[in-house]
């Protein structure tokens, strides 16, 4: 009898364990789902209220003015692996900008891996020169590219001091992508021509890879005989590269008068003999303080030179606001057969040069001429002129052949360098930013007026006082309740 | 559900616990901040977010014994059969805990007003990670208090806590290296990469929605867990 009781207590028991015990199992696991779904819900609302004192999660309205008008589908690529950030990484300001961005119906903001994505990358790149490397990003629309690279994306500049190399005192993410989409989805674009008439280097027999590789960032190329034909008002940037011959004076007046307009010219110059020299076009260049010399580069110093040949310069790139987008993941440039330029010491204030290109100290400049003497020094071989008054800018280099096709197919190791220090010029030749300008978010920082005696006055009293005021307290009311 | 809490808040403030904590948490933010000080810098939020990370040892100890005294000492069984329900107890026990939380979050804002003595500025990021702060302070407490739900042994109710806490801050490291939809899902998990949110100046209906939920529903486990093994036990 007593067994049978106990059998059924047990029973008893075990059905309510069963019972409470699986009902309580599943409210819990109904609470988390409704916990879940609660949150994906909140998580695609993405209502967000930026409280940065900069506003750097904000777009602004010439952003917003932008992004209304565009009609055509602009796809913005990030080459980080997101779900691998840490949350310190630089990439988050982005990526939280891009967020406004994405919520426009014509913007599509992805993140590729491009370690494992390298036929994507290869597809997106065929030439390899647009550097879709870890870290950059690209807005692409239809077949016009941009990349935008770290120093596109913040102010910053090289420290010791940081972990990461540089220290960034604000951000231009806005700026950048904004004027990136501005860029590849308008419809007027850049013309360059090619000029003609003085056996120069032209996009149609020297240049070719070259010119396709502006057409495919947007830009649109022409030729142009200045000697026969006007230079037409679409045509924003010349190039002269390589004429055997001088410019006759009409041509300079024309070249004056369109610089005038404030736009923009490229002269590229290898060193070679001529029959005559280039008196109009060096009086020209006068205008701009600066001298083509008629000398070959020869250099002395092994790392500055192709194994073999002392001609073959490998020249040392200078650090500066515009070479900056090129130094990003820029290795070395080789240029065959370079002459020199001078930057002529003459004041003029509304003129801002900027030597680009330098050879060793050990390089010789052997003249090219029975008057001109051989000189021994480290010389410049490339410069960027900006004139402030007409708003013009004029880039002469020393040397024209390093983007020639001849030159880029036996030296294939040097191409994708030769073309990214070029587009770059040429980009800068543009004005990168175009008729946009957006601001640059400075970051900010919390000054505060405080002597070294007042901190260390105040930090002590926060670090031993305070602390030891509220153990005090506590102490206190130990002693008071311990016999209670 | 009041009666409790006062009662809680009572027994923290007659005892030296709530002072050491206090104190303790008083000392680590001051070590920061001296620093900043003698550089003459303002930025308090970035010692906010540090603040977060101050919490994981602070919490444990602070929530150790809301829920595993009672049941060491039988008066859980007093509680469970007078005519308060179960979610007032918790939630009361819950308000104790937050209480001396926000006394120490209240002592904490000190720091920016000497920055504000100091000719610097009281910015509304600022405002935002107190929000965040006073969140993941909710949510942290809710898993000490389940954490002192599911044992009897104080000890071992703050071990369980503390390192429940330290899994949703490794969570938020082990994110970034795993990565892919794992990384994703760790991510989404941790509190403090919710946090991370209102310190670096965003104020996300997701974030605020994510902590005030997750405290919600490990408060309301809480209470199940207490409630299955009054019916479980008998």
């Amino acid at each position: 009898m007593m067994t049978n009781k106990n059998y059924d207590v047990k029973k008893i028991e075990r059905s309510r364990k069963l019972k409470f015990g699986s009902s309580a199992i599943i409210i819990m696991i109904s609470a988390i789902i409704v916990f879940v779904m609660i949150n994906l819900m909140a998580s695609w609302a993405t209502f967000e209220v930026d409280l940065t004192p900069e506003k750097l999660y904000s777009i602004g309205d010439q952003t917003k003015a932008i992004l209304k008008e565009i009609d055509k589908e602009v796809q913005i690529y990030g080459f980080i692996d997101e779900t691998r950030l840490s949350d310190d990484s630089y990439h988050w300001k982005i990526i939280d900008l891009l967020k406004k961005y994405d919520t426009y119906d014509n913007i599509t903001v992805d993140y590729i891996e491009p370690n494992a994505n390298i036929e994507f990358i290869n597809e997106l790149d065929p030439d390899g020169v647009l550097d879709l490397s870890k870290n950059n990003y690209v807005v692409v629309c239809g077949d016009y590219k941009k990349v935008l690279k770290y120093f596109d994306l913040f102010d910053a500049f090289a420290s010791e001091y940081s972990t990461y190399g540089v220290i960034d005192t604000g951000s231009r993410a806005e700026m950048a992508i904004t004027s990136a989409i501005n860029y590849v989805s308008k419809t007027d674009r850049t013309n360059i021509a090619f000029t003609t008439g003085h056996e120069e280097f032209t996009s149609q027999y020297d240049y070719i890879a070259f010119a396709e590789k502006l057409e495919l960032n947007g830009f649109i190329i022409d030729e142009v005989n200045l000697y026969k034909q006007p230079i037409t008002d679409e045509t924003d940037i010349i190039i002269i590269a390589n004429p055997t011959s001088d410019f006759y004076q009409e041509e300079i007046v024309k070249l004056q008068s369109f610089m005038a307009e404030g736009k923009s010219l490229y002269i590229l110059m290898d060193s070679f003999v001529t029959n005559d020299r280039f008196l109009n076009l060096q009086e020209f260049l006068l205008d701009y303080n600066v001298q083509l010399n008629y000398d070959k580069v020869k250099e002395y110093d092994t790392s500055f030179y192709l194994e073999g040949n002392q001609y073959y310069l490998i020249p040392e790139l200078i650090n500066n606001s515009i070479s900056n987008d090129i130094f990003d993941g820029f290795s070395n440039m080789m240029v065959p057969n370079a002459r020199s330029i001078t930057v002529l010491k003459v004041i003029n204030n509304n003129l801002t040069i900027v030597p680009m290109l330098i050879t060793s100290d050990k390089a010789k400049l052997e003249g090219l001429y029975e008057d001109i003497d051989d000189v021994t020094g480290a010389a410049y071989l490339a410069a960027a002129i900006l004139d402030e008054n007409t708003g013009s800018r004029l880039m002469l280099s020393g040397t024209a052949s390093f983007i020639q096709d001849q030159v880029t197919m036996s030296y294939e190791q040097f191409d994708q360098e030769a073309t990214k220090y070029v587009l770059s010029n040429i980009q800068w030749l543009e004005g990168d930013t175009g008729e946009i300008f957006i601001e640059q978010k400075d970051y900010f920082i919390n000054f505060i007026s405080i002597t070294t005696k007042q901190a260390n006055t105040i930090g002590g009293l926060l670090v031993y006082g305070l602390p030891s005021l509220i153990l005090l307290a506590g102490l206190l009311v130990y002693l008071r309740r311990r016999h209670l | 559900m009041w009666t409790i809490a006062k009662r809680e808040i009572g027994s923290y403030f007659k005892s030296p616990i709530a002072y050491v904590l206090i104190g303790l948490f008083v000392l680590l933010i001051s070590i920061f901040f001296w620093p900043r000080l003698q550089a003459s810098r303002g930025d308090f939020i970035t010692i906010l977010g540090d603040m977060g990370f101050f919490l994981i040892f602070i919490v444990p100890i602070l929530t150790m014994r809301t829920l595993a005294e009672d049941r060491k000492n039988g008066t859980e069984v007093l509680l469970m059969t007078s005519p308060t329900s179960l979610y007032k107890i918790v939630v009361g026990k819950f308000i104790g805990a937050y209480t001396v939380f926000l006394v120490t979050t209240g002592i904490s804002l000190i720091y920016p007003l000497i920055i504000i003595m100091m000719g610097g500025m009281f910015t509304i990021q600022l405002t935002g990670g107190y929000i965040g702060f006073l969140l993941l302070g909710a949510a942290f407490i809710a898993i000490g208090i389940l954490a002192s739900a599911v044992t009897e042994n104080q000890i071992i109710a703050a071990i369980i806590s503390f390192v429940a806490l330290i899994v949703m801050w490794v969570a938020d490291t082990l994110a970034t290296t795993v990565g892919g939809i794992v990384g994703v899902i760790l991510e989404w998990i941790s509190l403090i990469s919710r946090y991370q949110v209102f310190t670096k100046g965003i104020l996300g209906l997701a974030e605020v929605v994510y902590l005030l939920s997750f405290t919600i529903v490990i408060l309301f486990l809480t209470v199940r867990i207490i409630e299955r093994r009054r019916w479980v036990q008998g």
